[in-house]
């Protein structure tokens, strides 16, 4: 009897626990849920400039092997110098780095940049008032040279002429000359490079070489034989030219 | 010594009786409302029922731009409804063939403008693999491998939560926003426009940080065939000032390649048929909730009870052993 009524009340606990189950779960709520997100991840930049600015040297090397003079350099100072008969590449500058942006690239002078030298009739120099720059600027860019630049003034001018863009879609650069109103894909694999050299002649004829020797003699502190009163004379010679990278909106 | 016998096999059998009667009557109330249940879902119940399609009234006033007709549900939506909606009952008309609860229409999903409905965590599209100016002059593009943002870019996104059926939902959105990789601030402002023009995150004129936009709750209703559109805007200005905020852009487009910084928005949506809302359809009588306590109680007892049983039953038998141990040594049944 006893066992017989465990058996049933065992049975009908199990029953009624599913009943239960069965009420709560086969009628459950009309509950709809829907969820969504997105990420994102900041773009890189990483835009960096290779810039090799070491534009004038302390000492230059004699590499003119028709003299038969044993000197190592022809040049040599504590400090830079510039002397007829040395050059240099003033700045190089190539961007590095693979941003997930587009980017333009323009040059400017961010500094007052001087190369003065200004004398006048008297000195026999020449019968007119002159002015004198005997070191030339070059401007090499992708496929484009523009050189004679004596002025520092007007290479700067005319090196903010010179732009180039990576467009991310298509990985390319592009170049312009005209300060952007025009554009074609650079020749150049990868980044172009923009550098900008210079060369002080050895010799051009007499009349320079006097010019250069009266250089050289102010630098020197001689001004004896001179007559520099009046005359604005700068043997200084400096460039400060920045390359900026900007996202393109 | 039979007395004494007698007397707690009595003791074992009464609350023994009471579980019995208890469990029947609970057995029998379950059985008539799980039946009751059923026929109330009859489809005779159905066709007297007309559920109309009202302009929701309360808190949330639901601004009617689409009156979906259940006829016209594409072959998708269909589909998803009879299958993927979580906790739906698949009765959408078009629906031709398994059971059908049929009184009850519940249909609800989430979509955007280019389609996609929502299930779980949804791949969506509020920030791009790339962005193109006005000038049609790709601006950032990833390896495709990323959703990107960087200054400059900006994109709305606008979903809807569409009650497809005719039973009046009660709903709730939650936004939440994170930014990893950085705890420094991500200069990206959004905002949150519901679809009668009220800002829930911003103005109209001023966002709001990406992460202001997270914690934003809304809860409302919307009757059978209506719809509830929400926008999301988000910018990272291309000019916030001067050569600072540059300097900070840069910053964050260079740390990326290193630690990458990221920004997360997620959006969840709850629906559920809401019975007792007025103007609304007569919605079925679903769960059991109301009465969870009292089986939880129900099912308290039974093991208590059957726990008692057991115990007494263990007693019982020590007892008959006990007593038989002390007849076998004195002779006479019961003992002294």
């Amino acid at each position: 009897m006893k066992n017989k009524m465990m058996r049933i009340a065992s049975v009908l606990l199990v029953a009624t626990l599913l009943s239960t189950c069965v009420i709560s779960g086969t009628f459950a709520k009309y509950v709809t849920s829907g969820s969504a997100s997105d990420s994102a991840r900041v773009a890189k930049w990483g835009v960096r400039f290779d810039i090799d600015s070491d534009m004038f040297l302390t000492e230059y090397e004699y590499d003119d092997t028709t003299g038969g003079f044993t000197t190592d350099y022809s040049v040599q100072s504590t400090e830079k110098v510039v002397a007829p008969g040395t050059s240099g590449d003033a700045y190089s500058f190539t961007t590095t780095g693979t941003p997930e942006v587009s980017y333009i690239v323009s040059f400017a002078k961010t500094a007052d940049s001087t190369w003065k030298t200004i004398y006048t009739d008297g000195n026999g120099l020449g019968d007119d008032t002159k002015e004198y720059y005997p070191v030339k600027f070059t401007i090499t860019f992708d496929a484009y040279t523009n050189s004679g630049f004596t002025d520092v003034d007007d290479l700067a001018d005319a090196l903010a002429y010179y732009k180039y863009y990576y467009s991310v879609d298509e990985e390319t650069y592009y170049v312009s000359n005209d300060g952007g109103d025009t554009w074609t894909e650079a020749t150049a694999t990868g980044a172009p490079s923009m550098n900008i050299s210079w060369e002080w002649v050895y010799s051009v004829d007499a009349l320079t070489d006097t010019y250069d020797t009266f250089l050289g003699d102010v630098a020197a502190g001689v001004t004896d034989g001179y007559t520099t009163t009046g005359l604005t004379i700068s043997t200084d010679i400096s460039i400060d030219i920045t390359a900026t990278a900007t996202q393109i909106d | 010594m039979n007395r004494y016998r007698s007397v707690k096999l009595n003791s074992g059998i009464r609350p023994l009786s009471i579980a019995l009667i208890l469990l029947l009557l609970l057995e029998a109330c379950s059985v008539i409302m799980l039946g009751s249940r059923l026929v109330g879902f009859s489809p005779a119940a159905k066709q007297r029922q007309y559920i109309p399609l009202n302009e929701e009234s309360g808190d949330t006033h639901l601004t009617v731009t689409k009156k979906p007709e259940p006829a016209k549900i594409s072959a998708s939506q269909t589909s998803f409804l009879s299958g993927g909606s979580a906790g739906g009952s698949g009765t959408f008309p078009s629906a031709a063939t398994g059971f059908r609860p049929a009184s009850y229409e519940h249909g609800f999903h989430v979509d955007d403008e280019e389609g996609l409905i929502w299930a779980t965590d949804t791949g969506i599209e509020l920030f791009k693999f790339s962005y193109e100016n006005g000038e049609n002059v790709c601006t950032v593009k990833g390896d495709g491998s990323k959703r990107l943002i960087a200054p400059g870019t900006s994109n709305t996104y606008t979903f809807t939560l569409l009650n497809t059926g005719t039973c009046t939902l009660d709903y709730e959105m939650t936004v939440d926003a994170y930014v990893t990789g950085t705890d420094q601030m991500i200069p990206i402002n959004a905002r949150l426009m519901d679809y009668t023009g009220e800002y829930l995150a911003g103005t109209a004129d001023d966002m709001v940080p990406i992460l202001d936009v997270g914690g934003i709750h809304r809860s409302g209703a919307i009757s059978g065939g209506y719809i509830a559109d929400y926008i999301i805007e988000w910018e990272w200005p291309f000019e916030r000032g001067g050569e600072a905020e540059d300097e900070y852009d840069t910053f964050l487009g260079d740390s990326t390649l290193e630690n990458e910084v990221s920004v997360m928005i997620v959006i969840t949506t709850v629906a559920e048929c809401n019975i007792d809302h007025e103007g609304g359809e007569p919605a079925p009588q679903t769960g059991d909730d109301t009465k969870m306590l009292f089986w939880l109680i129900v099912m308290v007892l039974t093991f208590v009870m059957l726990i008692i049983l057991l115990s007494s039953d263990r007693r019982r038998e020590e007892d008959e052993e006990e007593e038989t141990a002390i007849t076998a040594e004195t002779g006479t049944p019961g003992g002294p």
